[in-house]
């Protein structure tokens, strides 16, 4: 029922061109070069040192690998690492 | 960015170091709260974090609750200087009499630089400055530079021209120096000698001998009048001045010249269509900003212009704004007749000659005859016949 309702909304999406991180809870993820990543729709941080980040997001975590990271903002909804970023991995 | 951190530091902030156990549940349960963090960074096992004042009272369960130790490392941002000088009026009253000293300090005379002199001591302008009023510790309100311009001027006479230039806390003085003439030549000329070619009318022997009579047809070089007594001037004459050789000699003289003109002629009209293309030109780079497309004209007048910032003391700014100016002109052909050629090319030759007789010549005979005409062009040769005085003193070695 839930992967239904998932599909549902991802047709509805495409269907009406809606974004699709606001229609299926998706995060939102943009990068400048390898400089900066920027992921709005988080579920927190779950692990933070200068090589290694880890963010939740709805469905499972988001791993950033790198160089120098500093979370350069974080907001309830967004989140800014900046840094010389060498891998992004996501795991459910 | 800007703009945010320029609110973070008028809004003022803290730098805390928050060391614990489970750090990343610290900032999640934080955020939650609403508390805004920034610049986090990480060492060994603490956090730095940058955060509004605000926010700071509501870490407190927070830090409880994930057992973490915070600890405020700096403050930040205008409130805190505001507060700061507040507490410390000493420092405020230093501050301001720091900015007042600098600013009387500024505005008087400190040194004073003289330029462009080649021969005169800078002491003299400098006296004469002085003079003036202008001398080092003189505040710059009371100084008119256009009295003192005209001052050093009228109080050294080996000046000619004077600008003063403000340069901060340093004056400019720019001077030219009056150019004298070469000394006059002691030693009167010996011979006097034909400048030009000629058909000699007159003699006219003032001192000397003449060395040419009237009919005679003399080339450049020839001596005309003659003074024997002229040696060089030794010491033991000095009361005696020497004349040298003195007369007028008048000849005829004929200028010729020739200039043959094509009966094809071209002649450019301006349209009055106009075609501008702005740039800015950085150091060795020039970008394009409006006219990019090509210049829609077959024939053009172009014209540069280069705008470009005053420098300030020694640097130059490397921007330049361009904007050239092409202006649309129609290429015609003419076809001239062989009258209007023939007049062309005498007035030409007329012009061209009537620059090498001087203004003393009497003008005797223009004579303008055709010497070659055909189907491209019509060649013109000119004479013209003055009386003229033709002697020039020769110089002595």
């Amino acid at each position: 029922m839930k992967i239904k309702g998932g599909t549902f909304k991802d047709r509805l999406a495409g269907l009406f061109e809606l974004p699709r991180e606001i229609v299926m809870d998706v995060p939102r993820i943009t990068m400048i070069g390898n400089l900066q990543v920027t992921v709005e729709n988080h579920r927190g941080v779950i692990e933070y040192s200068p090589e290694r980040c880890v963010i939740g997001i709805h469905n499972g975590q988001m791993t950033i690998q790198g160089r120098d990271l500093v979370i350069g903002i974080i907001y309830e909804d967004e989140i800014t690492v900046t840094g010389f970023i060498g891998a992004v991995q996501f795991s459910a | 960015m800007v703009f945010l951190r320029l609110w973070h530091y008028l809004a003022g902030y803290l730098e805390i170091v928050v060391e614990g156990p489970a750090l990343e549940r610290f900032l999640n349960l934080a955020i939650r709260k609403g508390i805004w963090f920034w610049d986090i960074k990480r060492t060994n096992q603490a956090l730095r974090v940058r955060m509004r004042v605000g926010g700071f009272s509501k870490l407190r369960p927070v830090a409880r609750q994930t057992r973490s130790r915070v600890r405020i490392v700096k403050k930040n941002g205008l409130p805190f200087v505001v507060y700061r000088f507040k507490r410390r009026k000493g420092l405020l009253l230093g501050a301001v009499l720091f900015f007042a000293a600098l600013y009387l300090l500024t505005s008087y005379v400190w040194f004073i630089e003289v330029k462009g002199l080649e021969r005169l001591e800078p002491r003299v302008i400098l006296e004469a400055a002085a003079g003036l009023g202008l001398r080092p510790g003189v505040p710059k309100w009371s100084l008119s530079s256009e009295a003192i311009e005209k001052g050093i001027v009228d109080r050294v006479p080996e000046i000619a021209w004077v600008g003063l230039r403000y340069h901060g806390t340093k004056v400019i003085i720019e001077a030219v120096e009056k150019t004298h003439s070469p000394p006059v030549e002691t030693t009167p000329p010996r011979e006097i000698i034909a400048g030009k070619p000629g058909l000699v009318t007159k003699v006219l022997v003032l001192h000397g001998v003449a060395m040419v009579k009237e009919g005679d047809m003399v080339t450049p070089g020839q001596v005309l009048i003659w003074d024997p007594v002229v040696q060089p001037p030794d010491p033991g004459t000095s009361g005696l001045t020497m004349v040298g050789a003195r007369g007028e000699v008048k000849a005829r003289v004929w200028y010729r010249g020739y200039e043959r003109v094509s009966l094809e002629k071209e002649i450019t009209i301006p349209t009055g269509n106009e075609f501008k293309r702005v740039s800015i030109v950085i150091k060795d780079r020039e970008v394009t900003i409006t006219g990019r497309e090509e210049i829609p004209f077959a024939h053009y007048r172009k014209k540069v212009e280069v705008k470009s910032l005053p420098g300030w003391r020694n640097t130059n700014v490397p921007v330049e704004l361009k904007i050239v100016t092409y202006s649309e002109v129609l290429v015609e052909a003419e076809r001239l007749s062989h009258k209007e050629a023939q007049e062309t090319a005498i007035k030409a030759v007329k012009d061209r000659l009537m620059r090498r007789i001087p203004t003393e010549a009497r003008i005797l005979e223009i004579k303008s005859e055709v010497l070659d005409a055909d189907e491209s062009g019509v060649g013109v040769v000119v004479t013209i016949e003055t009386e003229e005085e033709i002697g020039v003193p020769k110089k002595s070695q």
